[in-house]
């Protein structure tokens, strides 16, 4: 497998008036196309610095970023983000908007989704009239119609409830494997992060070094809610859990 | 189809509504008649305060004259034309404020400044700025209007929803996709509430400048009065007013009903 995205020696630091904060210090890791890799750390380590230097919203201080030639990077935030004064549908095609891309093939792609999602005949309807995993399935869709190949998730379930973030973490990993997407996921859920992730890179305090990675290995590996069930899942919890470095 | 207990809770509900309404008439139906019987029974000074039969007298004459919807229509046409202009420069200034951020930064003291001055004080230099007409009265209220215009609408602009803006950041948009997409239609809402605001303070710009240089308008008709001690003159030109104040409130408050839905 080739590599999507390759970090060498990553490094971030913030300057504030007073102080000067390194986020990420020494952060080398190849990601492999197809393979989804959860960032797990404690809160406040620097994980969605990672993630937003890889998506470009902010420069890195130093170290080097290697993209595979035909990447193309999707994130998905934590909030769902849907704008109130759009419908579903044009919510769904902001991204496409933006980048100039509208065409009848891609409006039928985000139709189909809507349909795939049982959100279709809310496509002329405003969110405020959809639940938080509706909406959140939304954003999916709005980040899915673009088309990327490199998918950054940024916590993308924090904010629903525990039933809606199973079934969605579901519809997630098999959208990912099924159109050979690679995907990096941020969590401080433990539990998500080894149901969903191929290889999990779990980050010390800050500054945030690689402290371990691991590859998980179920006996039967399939979708992210049977992978609860299996006999190893709790194994890699534990093991993962005994990494972290909470700050209470 | 709806159960007992619903119908008691809308029941109680429109009772509760009916009985404010009802107080509310009352109290301005008990003002009015407290204020004729003081008046008649002389009380009070009716040269100073007036009675509302004086005021319904004033009408009347204004009326036969055919001068009072003169006057108003002059006020309302003072007023719509600095609210619009008011409105639209306001826009226009905090759009490129927002655009510009170090221009804000520059800016934003001197912006604070001039709203707290009291624009009345800058009567005279308007009056040789823009002679004693109409010109005059729209700059006036121009300069209160636009000001808060800019102010409140900067406000909404710079707390535009940053996850918003960083899921537009992610999707490569620039500078003006992110001002149609996003910071404008976001702030329309607060800006509808700029307009309820922005009304009552043109109509107050274009009274205070009726009331530096004018020749006609409520504000003017006011002014004559208190110099000719006609005080039924003064106090039906207030009446008048809020009048006119409450019914362009309305308007401004119909049109945010229907925006929103």
């Amino acid at each position: 497998m080739k590599n999507i995205l390759s970090i060498k020696n990553l490094r971030k630091t913030y300057h504030t008036k007073n102080d000067e904060i390194v986020a990420v210090e020494n952060f080398s890791y190849d990601f492999k196309e197809g393979n989804i890799i959860a960032i797990v750390g404690p809160s406040g380590c620097g994980k969605s610095t990672i993630l937003n230097i890889i998506g470009n919203l902010i420069n890195k201080s130093d170290g080097e970023l290697i993209f595979n030639d035909d990447c193309k990077i999707g994130y998905m935030l934590q909030e769902d983000c849907l704008f109130p004064f759009r419908t579903i549908i044009k919510n769904c095609l902001l991204g496409l908007e933006i980048k100039k891309e509208i065409s009848s093939k891609n409006i039928n792609y985000a139709n189909q989704l809507l349909k795939k999602y049982g959100l279709y005949d809310f496509k002329n309807k405003y969110p405020n009239t959809l639940s938080g995993g509706m909406k959140q399935r939304v954003a999916l869709i709005r980040t899915l119609v673009c088309n990327p190949n490199l998918i950054l998730l940024d916590e993308p379930f924090s904010a629903i409830d525990y039933q809606t973030r199973l079934l969605l973490s579901d519809d997630i990993y098999k959208i990912i494997k099924e159109e050979n997407k690679t995907a990096i996921l941020i969590t401080h859920n433990i539990e998500e992060a080894v149901a969903l992730a191929d290889n999990i890179i779990v980050l010390s305090n800050r500054p945030s070094k690689i402290k371990n990675i691991y590859t998980i290995n179920l006996f039967d590996k399939s979708i992210p809610s049977i992978n609860r069930r299996d006999k190893n899942f709790n194994y890699y919890c534990d093991l993962i859990w005994k990494d972290i470095d909470f700050n209470v | 189809m709806y159960s007992y207990e619903h119908k008691v809770f809308i029941k109680k509900n429109k009772n509760y509504k009916l009985l404010v309404n009802f107080c509310q008439f009352t109290l301005i139906i008990f003002f009015i008649y407290l204020w004729q019987f003081l008046a008649d029974k002389n009380y009070i000074n009716v040269f100073i305060l007036s009675s509302p039969k004086r005021i319904i007298d004033t009408l009347i004459k204004l009326h036969i004259s055919n001068n009072l919807y003169h006057h108003i229509l002059i006020t309302i046409y003072e007023t719509m034309i600095s609210f619009i202009l008011g409105t639209v420069i306001g826009f226009f200034i905090a759009s490129l404020l927002w655009w510009n951020k170090f221009l804000f930064k520059v800016l934003e003291p001197y912006l604070t400044v001039l709203n707290s001055l009291p624009k009345i004080a800058l009567g005279p230099i308007i009056i040789i700025w823009g002679g004693a007409g109409i010109k005059s009265i729209i700059i006036m209220a121009l300069l209160i209007s636009t000001i808060i215009t800019i102010i409140n609408v900067t406000e909404y602009f710079n707390n535009i929803d940053q996850n918003k803006l960083k899921l537009l950041k992610s999707f490569n948009a620039n500078k003006k996709q992110i001002y149609f997409k996003l910071v404008f239609p976001s702030a329309i809402s607060g800006i509808i509430n700029t307009l309820k605001i922005n009304i009552s303070m043109s109509l107050i710009g274009v009274t205070m400048g009726e009331f530096l240089v004018s020749k006609e308008g409520i504000g003017y008709l006011i002014v004559y009065g208190s110099q000719t001690f006609n005080l039924n003159l003064v106090i039906t030109g207030v009446i008048v007013l809020s009048i006119i104040s409450a019914l362009m409130y309305y308007i401004v408050f119909y049109i945010e009903k229907k925006l929103k839905h």
